[in-house]
């Protein structure tokens, strides 16, 4: 071998032995922790924080916006019912896959508010009602964690100045004197009782109002979907006869729709919990709603005077 | 009659032969300084004791001779790891009792070899015998799992075809016999210690396992493989070696009964753990090997096919590696009487798929590159021989980066992919809550990825008493 080749031969060795230096490989996978905080810099479209997948448990809010036409006094008027819950969700157990998930709703109405009707009077619903009205339980099915996985719930049923042994299907009674008619609102009066307008007149009634939902998660801590509710109603007596008119409801599932917001600030959720005791109630729901609708997380959606015509 | 005498030989040995199967530095470096110096080219072309290893048939080429050699490697590779992403530990990840690391500076690897090529009866007859001893001594190994349960050993990935292998010892005997002057015939044994173990194990307080009494059977045996060749030469200038190899591995199988004090009657008892060791596979090789032989030269070409599909991991599992093939070719040139240099070049490409999974067999294509020198001398009006070889071996980068599951499965013993080692919960429990639970837990030390590479430098020398 002669100097020239050994030469060639060397820097072919060092050559090999450079190129095969192994390098640490850069980072391969970012945190599964670190990006959704990064993200969380930015606000929703919720007006809450990206987070991980749905996690079941804790508190959140179920708002319902339902729609009719109310037909009375031979006018037809787009009407809706607002309903704001507080649930606290729990998990049931798993379903037939590991990624499905039973739970447990446990729901307290905060309160229920209703929009104006014929010649602008407005039925308010006293808040004795929502605070004498047992919380219900109401299971729930979720078909995975992920956004687009459906969330199906049993029947809501709320009974109003009605014992519990009212059935869902059996006639209402129309007597106050019914053994099944009891005063819900503690006001002395049986059934409970509604004030229309600025104390322009009082109702006395018993209602059963039945509520399916159903829909998907949109994130973490968010669901969205469909409502439809069955409303029974039975006027018992008013202080005005024009109070105690009849009407008829026309539901227009359209309109109606379901929120429930994980409303206790964890996984990325907004926090209600305003005087941060690890729990929020349905006062600090009722003080949240205005900055929830302001900042987007509820749309409320105001009668059209053009809809039900 | 001689051709005969042969072929029954081998043949004989080809039905006596259980043929359980190690590999070892032999396989990786050549058996001996010559075979070091020509990257192992040699089946064709062994001629002293190694023939053993590398063809028997070329016992029969040589005179006589005993020798002694010693050898070793300096390993300069490595295995980096990628930066774990944080969200992904399985619950007390951060106690395992070794932390995640890389694998590098494994330490050198060292061995005194011996070698014999002794004539039986008649010239033609050859018996020779080759052993390794490696420094860390015999029946040495070191279990492993290439995947997520290693995080609870030495928490690092190892080169799964190069690592323990090369610290194994290598016991081979083998006959040559020259049928005719153009054709030998040759077979060999390569042994291996195996193992059975029994333990009985008795725990006299089951919320103190540190004391246990315990009882111990060890019953210590040979598994051996058959190496069989055939060296042609047509002509003067010309010949042609064929080589075929068994497979061979190191094995430990056994079980430990376990007596758990209080637990008497308690459907299993006793427990019973089933032990399994696999290591040091050799996989079954045919070789083909020429020579072309001048007075100054001997230049040679070696090429191999190795079934890898036979490969099983410590635990005795396939490990889904492909058949492949090596080559490699070497020179000798005679500078002067009695002076010779030598050299070579390799390539043995990787069968080991990308290990984008659950497991981690660290493997990487590689690279030959030798050099070497021989010199024939008298001492005490005896022949002796010295030989010497260097070799570079360059192992060419490689970068894995596992793939993630969209929806990560539980690992169980037939999980491929990268697996998740925590069922998702729906509740908190007191060990985690049920959103650590969702997703892909792994404690996998190649998770997400890693980059392996880097060169060992092997150098070897023999001395040989040629009589």
């Amino acid at each position: 071998m002669t100097r020239s080749q050994g030469h060639i031969a060397c820097a072919a060795l060092v050559g090999i032995t450079l190129a095969c230096e192994a390098e640490r490989p850069p980072p391969l996978l970012a945190d599964r922790d670190a990006a959704p905080v990064a993200d969380a810099q930015a606000p929703t479209t919720d007006g809450s924080l990206e987070t991980e997948g749905f996690r079941p448990d804790g508190q959140w809010l179920l708002y319902m916006q339902d729609r009719y036409c109310l037909y009375a006094a031979g006018q037809s008027t787009d009407f809706l019912v607002w309903v704001w819950y507080l649930v606290d969700l729990s998990p049931l157990g798993p379903g037939a896959t590991r990624d499905q998930l039973y739970l447990r709703q446990r729901m307290k109405m905060c309160a229920e508010e209703q929009s104006p009707v014929v010649g602008g009077l407005q039925t308010f619903v006293p808040a004795a009602i929502p605070a004498n009205l047992p919380e219900r339980t109401v299971d729930a099915f979720a078909l995975g964690r992920e956004p687009g996985d459906a969330w199906i719930s049993q029947e809501l049923v709320e009974l109003w100045g009605l014992s519990e042994e009212v059935g869902v299907d059996e006639p209402l009674p129309e007597s106050p004197d019914d053994p099944r008619v009891v005063d819900q609102d503690g006001d002395g009066e049986p059934g409970v009782t509604l004030t229309i307008g600025n104390n322009f007149c009082d109702v006395r009634i018993v209602q059963r109002t039945r509520y399916r939902l159903s829909g998907e998660l949109v994130s973490g801590h968010r669901i969205e979907g469909a409502l439809w509710s069955e409303v029974d109603k039975n006027i018992l007596s008013a202080t005005l006869p024009f109070c105690a008119a009849s009407s008829q409801l026309e539901p227009r599932p359209d309109g109606s729709r379901v929120v429930v917001q994980r409303v206790d600030g964890k996984n990325g959720g907004v926090n209600l919990d305003a005087d941060n005791n690890g729990a929020v109630d349905c006062a600090e729901i009722l003080a949240g709603r205005e900055r929830l609708v302001s900042s987007g997380v509820i749309s409320q959606d105001r009668p059209d005077p053009v809809r039900c015509r | 009659m001689k051709t005969t005498l042969a072929l029954s030989l081998l043949w004989t040995a080809l039905l006596l032969c259980p043929c359980a199967a190690t590999a070892n530095v032999y396989e990786v470096f050549g058996a001996g300084a010559r075979a070091q110096g020509m990257s192992g080219a040699m089946t064709a072309a062994a001629t002293d004791a190694s023939a053993v290893w590398h063809n028997p048939a070329g016992l029969t080429l040589s005179k006589p001779s005993l020798s002694v050699g010693f050898g070793g490697a300096f390993d300069r590779t490595a295995i980096l790891l990628a930066p774990r992403p944080a969200g992904y530990d399985p619950p007390a990840y951060s106690t395992r009792l070794n932390p995640r690391s890389d694998s590098r500076d494994q330490g050198p690897i060292l061995g005194v070899s011996l070698g014999l090529n002794l004539r039986l009866l008649a010239d033609d007859l050859r018996f020779g015998a080759l052993v390794y001893l490696p420094s860390e001594g015999l029946a040495h190994t070191q279990g492993y799992f290439a995947n997520e349960r290693q995080q609870y050993f030495d928490n690092r990935l190892r080169f799964e075809r190069l690592e323990e292998r090369l610290r194994a010892e290598v016991l081979a005997a083998g006959l040559g016999y020259r049928a005719a002057d153009w054709l030998s015939f040759g077979v060999g044994l390569t042994a291996q210690s195996s193992a059975k173990n029994r333990t009985r194990v008795y725990t006299p307080n089951a919320a103190d396992p540190s004391r246990v009494d315990m009882t111990i059977q060890l019953e210590q045996s040979f598994e051996a493989a058959l190496v069989a060749g055939a060296q042609v030469q047509p002509w003067r200038f010309l010949r042609f070696g064929l080589a075929l190899r068994d497979e061979l591995s190191f094995d430990v199988r056994g079980r430990s009964e376990v007596q758990i004090a209080g637990q008497e009657g308690v459907d299993p008892y006793p427990v019973e753990q089933p032990i399994a060791l696999t290591e040091h596979v050799t996989v079954p090789r045919i070789q083909l090997g020429t020579a072309l032989l001048t007075d100054q030269w001997t230049v040679t070409l070696d090429g191999s096919y190795d079934l890898w599909s036979r490969f099983r991991d410590a635990q005795g599992n396939l490990a889904n590696f492909s058949d492949g093939y090596t080559v490699a070719t070497g020179f000798e040139y005679t500078v002067r009487p009695g002076t010779r240099v030598r050299g070579g070049a390799g390539w043995h490409p990787s069968p080991v798929p990308d290990q984008t999974g659950r497991t981690n067999f660290v493997d990487n294509d590689r690279v030959v590159v030798s050099v070497g020198s021989g010199n024939s001398f008298r001492l005490f009006d005896q022949d002796f021989e010295v030989d010497l070889g260097l070799q570079v071996h360059a192992l060419l980068a490689r970068s894995v980066t596992k793939q993630l599951p969209a929806k990560p499965a539980l690992c169980t013993t037939t999980t491929t992919q990268l697996c998740d080692e925590l069922e998702d919960a729906d509740v908190d429990t007191p060990l985690f809550t049920a959103a650590e639970t969702r997703g892909l837990q792994t404690g996998n030390p190649g998770f997400p990825g890693y980059s392996s590479g880097g060169y060992m430098l092997v150098a070897g020398t023999d001395v040989r008493w040629v009589f």
